[in-house]
């Protein structure tokens, strides 16, 4: 109910900016943060992204609750905007408490439609507990997924 | 149903065949397959025991180390993954509630270091020798998923460092690749666990199986042992019994056993063959030794004819001398003569004793048995034996019971026994008493008679009775110098006695004289001969002038001549044959009122004549008399002869059977005489000659009886009261009628000359008494010759 309330509340308000005075980020600017990651990819190259997506000083790619993550197609952890201690992990086996493999199904959407949305939980960053989220993920490259999700 | 009924035949042939296989393996081949088949069981059983138990051994040391220890190994492993995983566990936890660094980095050495440890112990179990195949994939794949494990487990505690959220969430990762390989670890620990028990079991089986192949084996070794040892003992055992039974039967005497088994070819069919060989030589040998006493036994009655037939001529030729030299008074030729005879008479004797002893040696001896009365036989010896008995001055005294009745026995051995005992006992005692006892006695479940000869003489030794019944053997040798004889009498009456069921026992002392004593069963039932042969007297032979006609058919004339001279001088009408076909056919001619037959003839012999005669209806009542040498009395007998007389010829014997089977010859004798037992005496003694007796005490109780029946002679005693001899010969000469007939003068006085005048013409012979046998027989003897020389006369008249 909250969440139902926020998304309206997020997407009356606060949707064009990235710094709107909502406290949690909406599936939107998520939408928007995956496309920024896109850009900068095809502009600047891999390794430029996923530097300035691990770097927490680079403000795009950092907004509240909001964060890119990208893994290759095996489910190694390439890039993460909060985590950083999983960087160069495999986590093509995680699962979520409800025994959910996220990092499988998000290859499955990326190697299938080639972006879309999938829910699981995740800790949340600001909180650091673990809470329902909802990810947009695309393809990034050939070897990559990229995604930016929502907390409810 | 042909074919149905020879495939019944074919069968038992085939099992016979089997069986007949199995015989002929020798019994070494036998024994050796039956330990064979024992040794076998055994070895399969102790082999097995042996795999068995070695098996098992090693089975237990795997299950008890090996296997232990493996799974022990494992279950480390295990352990330590899981201890391991706690460790993980509590690492996060700890990193999530914000335990201190030093703590925090403690704890993740040690995880560090048992990641290490157990990655260690993981490769070694993988570097284990004692893995199956599936345990090293398992395992390989167990080390690729703890790879994974490892790696997850290394992120979660790096992670767990700087993010604790993030920990937590890679601990459901950790844990369930941790779940995994201790799943995977647990399933090792259960797969060997099962092993174990499968070896257990396995073992547990194989002990079960083992029990009962050790148990089968030595039951089923032992069973075929006794089965092949039943069947090899059986093969042997039964050949061997009748073998036995053979050996049994062959020492018994016969030669012609089927012996079985021959066919075999093993170590029984090799001795039955061998014992067959035996009986083949046995039956040779005894065939040989047949033949050969056969050759003996022919060799010794023709010896004995040989022998017998010559000195029966002398003997016979020198008696009728002897008798004519006497009757003539040609005194000169008495003694020599009478020499002639004693030493004819002693070498027949000994021939006889030689022949008697081969025959007995040869176990030729014939018994013939026959029911006699014992009175009339000791009656009869001592007649014999009585002027031998006189020569030495011997009182003879005879105990027998008139009423000791019959006996059956061989009379003439008996005879010739008791003679023997007696003529010994007379010889060996000078002017002495020898008894002769005859008595039944009841001794050992059996009836005998026994006849003892008790003699004074000179007795014997212990010693020399030691000898006694030896052949060849006198008391002393010296002795048979002295006494003569061959020594051989005494062997051969004992071994008659022991023929006839008996035996010969003697007492004696020297100086005080001996005991013989004759043993005889008085029934011995050896076969059923007949009591004695039924004659047919003759009755139309029996009275009349007409002398009854007797057949004497023997082809040796010298033996006929003695035969037909003795029979005319007793006063028989004599025909002759010299041969078997002549004597048939003046039989069926001449009917005679007996035949006198000899046995060894050329042409045919006597058997043949007798079977003839007794054949022919109209001739089998003639009663044929064996008159030969050789002794086969049974025969004789079995062929229907009315005796059998074993030459040289017992001339008594003869006329006493003549007289029986013809009836009397003679006829009435008139005997005057005033002593009364003088008549009785002599009437005893012509009697047996089978003449009639007439008696009168003086001359006119004569002439009374002359008046009304004639005799054929008369005898007459010249000392008489009412009328003497002298005067009843005046009387007698008177009547013409009466001149024909023949006197004989007995008397004890010494004839004077003018006595002899006065007795001459018309007294036939005059005799005169001595001592009372020679007399009597000389009287006997003398009325044999007048009727002789009636007959003689008659019969020439008659021609």
């Amino acid at each position: 109910m909250r969440s139902i309330v926020l998304l309206i509340v997020a997407l009356v308000i606060g949707a064009p900016s990235a710094n709107a005075g909502a406290e949690f980020g909406t599936k939107d600017e998520a939408v928007a943060m995956v496309h920024r990651v896109q850009e900068m990819f095809n502009k600047d190259g891999v390794d430029a992204t996923f530097k300035a997506i691990n770097d927490p000083s680079v403000k795009e790619f950092r907004d509240r609750d909001l964060y890119p993550f990208v893994y290759d197609m095996t489910g190694r952890c390439v890039a993460h905007g909060a985590r950083p201690a999983l960087i160069g992990k495999n986590l093509i086996d995680i699962k979520d408490q409800d025994g959910k493999f996220i990092v499988r199904e998000a290859i499955a959407l990326a190697n299938g439609p080639g972006h879309g949305w999938f829910d699981y939980k995740w800790p949340n960053p600001i909180t650091n507990k673990i809470e329902d989220k909802t990810s947009y993920v695309e393809k990034l490259g050939d070897n990559y997924f990229v995604g930016v999700g929502v907390y409810r | 149903m042909s074919q149905h009924s020879a495939s019944e035949i074919r069968k038992p042939a085939a099992d016979r065949l089997l069986f007949g296989r199995f015989q002929h393996l020798s019994i070494r081949i036998k024994a050796s397959a039956a330990s064979a088949v024992l040794l076998l069981c055994l070895l399969a059983v102790g082999v097995n025991a042996y795999l068995t138990s070695t098996q098992s051994a090693a089975g237990l040391r795997m299950l008890s180390q090996d296997l232990v220890a493996k799974q022990q190994a494992f279950s480390d492993v295990s352990d330590g993954a899981v201890a391991l995983h706690m460790k993980i566990f509590r690492y996060v936890s700890w990193a999530s509630n914000g335990v201190g660094e030093t703590l925090m980095s403690s704890l993740r050495d040690e995880i560090d270091h048992d990641l290490d440890t157990l990655s260690g112990r993981i490769g070694g179990l993988a570097l284990r020798s004692d893995l199956s195949t599936e345990e090293e994939t398992a395992l390989q794949q167990l080390l690729t998923k703890w790879q994974d494990c490892k790696s997850k487990a290394r992120d979660t505690i790096e992670v767990g460092r700087t993010d604790a959220a993030m920990a937590t969430m890679l601990l459901g990762e950790t844990d369930d690749s941790f779940k995994a390989v201790d799943s995977d670890l647990k399933r090792m620990v259960l797969a060997i666990t099962a092993d174990g028990n499968r070896l257990s079991n396995e073992l547990y089986t194989g002990a079960q199986w083992n029990k009962l192949v050790i148990v089968i084996g030595t039951v089923a070794g032992f069973v075929v042992s006794v089965l092949i040892a039943l069947a090899v003992g059986a093969s042997i055992v039964r050949p061997i019994r009748s073998i036995t039974d053979v050996m049994r039967r062959l020492s018994s005497g016969e030669t012609d056993i089927e012996i079985g088994d021959r066919e075999r070819r093993d170590e029984i069919g090799t001795m039955v063959e061998a014992i067959d060989v035996f009986q083949r030589n046995i039956r040779a040998a005894r065939d040989a030794a047949d033949e050969a006493s056969r050759t003996k036994s022919s060799f010794l009655a023709n010896m004995s004819h040989e022998l017998r037939t010559p000195l029966n001529a002398i003997i016979g030729v020198t008696e009728m001398l002897h008798e004519d030299a006497r009757d003539f008074g040609r005194e000169d030729e008495l003694e020599p003569l009478g020499r002639v005879l004693r030493a004819a008479r002693h070498l027949l004797a000994l021939i006889n004793d030689i022949l008697d002893l081969s025959k007995i040696e040869a176990n030729k001896m014939e018994v013939h048995l026959e029911r006699f009365q014992i009175a009339e036989l000791v009656g009869d010896v001592v007649k014999t034996i009585e002027p031998l008995a006189a020569e030495n001055g011997n009182q003879l005294v005879v105990n027998c019971d008139a009423g000791i009745g019959f006996m059956r026995s061989d009379q003439m051995r008996v005879r010739q026994a008791l003679l023997n005992l007696l003529s010994n006992a007379v010889k060996f005692t000078d002017k002495g008493t020898v008894a002769i006892t005859a008595e039944q006695r009841y001794e050992r479940s059996k009836t005998w008679i026994t006849f003892a000869v008790a003699d004074t003489g000179i007795g014997m030794t212990a010693d020399q009775m030691g000898k006694l019944f030896r052949d060849f053997s006198q008391a002393d040798a010296s002795t048979t110098r002295k006494y003569g004889g061959t020594g051989l009498g005494l062997a051969i009456s004992r071994r008659f006695c022991q023929s006839l069921g008996g035996d010969i026992t003697v007492e004696s002392e020297p100086g005080r004289g001996s005991t013989f004593t004759i043993w005889l069963p008085k029934d011995e039932d050896s076969g059923e001969q007949p009591e004695s042969v039924p004659v047919m007297p003759i009755a139309a032979a029996a009275s009349g002038p007409d002398a009854p006609l007797v057949l004497v058919i023997d082809d040796d004339p010298t033996a006929r001549d003695l035969v037909v001279r003795f029979l005319e001088r007793e006063g028989f009408a004599v025909a002759e044959a010299d041969g078997g076909l002549e004597g048939l056919r003046l039989t069926r001619e001449l009917f005679p009122a007996a035949v006198t037959l000899d046995i060894m003839m050329p042409d045919i012999d006597g058997w043949t004549v007798l079977a003839a005669i007794k054949g022919d209806p109209a001739l089998a009542g003639i009663p044929v008399i064996l008159l030969t040498i050789v002794d086969e009395r049974n025969r004789g007998y079995a062929l229907g002869a009315a005796d059998y007389l074993i030459k040289p010829l017992d001339r008594d014997r003869l006329m006493e059977l003549l007289r029986r089977v013809c009836g009397s010859t003679t006829g009435h004798v008139l005997i005057v005489d005033d002593d009364e037992m003088n008549r009785r005496q002599m009437r005893s003694a012509v009697e047996q000659d089978g003449w009639g007796v007439i008696e009168a005490e003086n001359g006119q109780v004569a002439l009374a009886s002359l008046a009304s029946a004639l005799p054929q002679a008369i005898v007459l005693d010249l000392m008489m009261p009412e009328m003497d001899g002298f005067e009843f010969l005046s009387e007698f000469r008177r009547h013409a009628e009466w001149h024909e007939l023949p006197i004989l003068v007995v008397t004890a006085r010494d004839l004077t000359a003018e006595d002899r005048a006065r007795l001459n013409g018309g007294v036939e012979r005059i005799i005169q008494k001595t001592e009372r046998v020679e007399t009597l027989q000389e009287l006997r003897r003398a009325l044999a010759g007048c009727m002789r020389r009636r007959r003689g006369g008659k019969a020439a008249e008659r021609l």
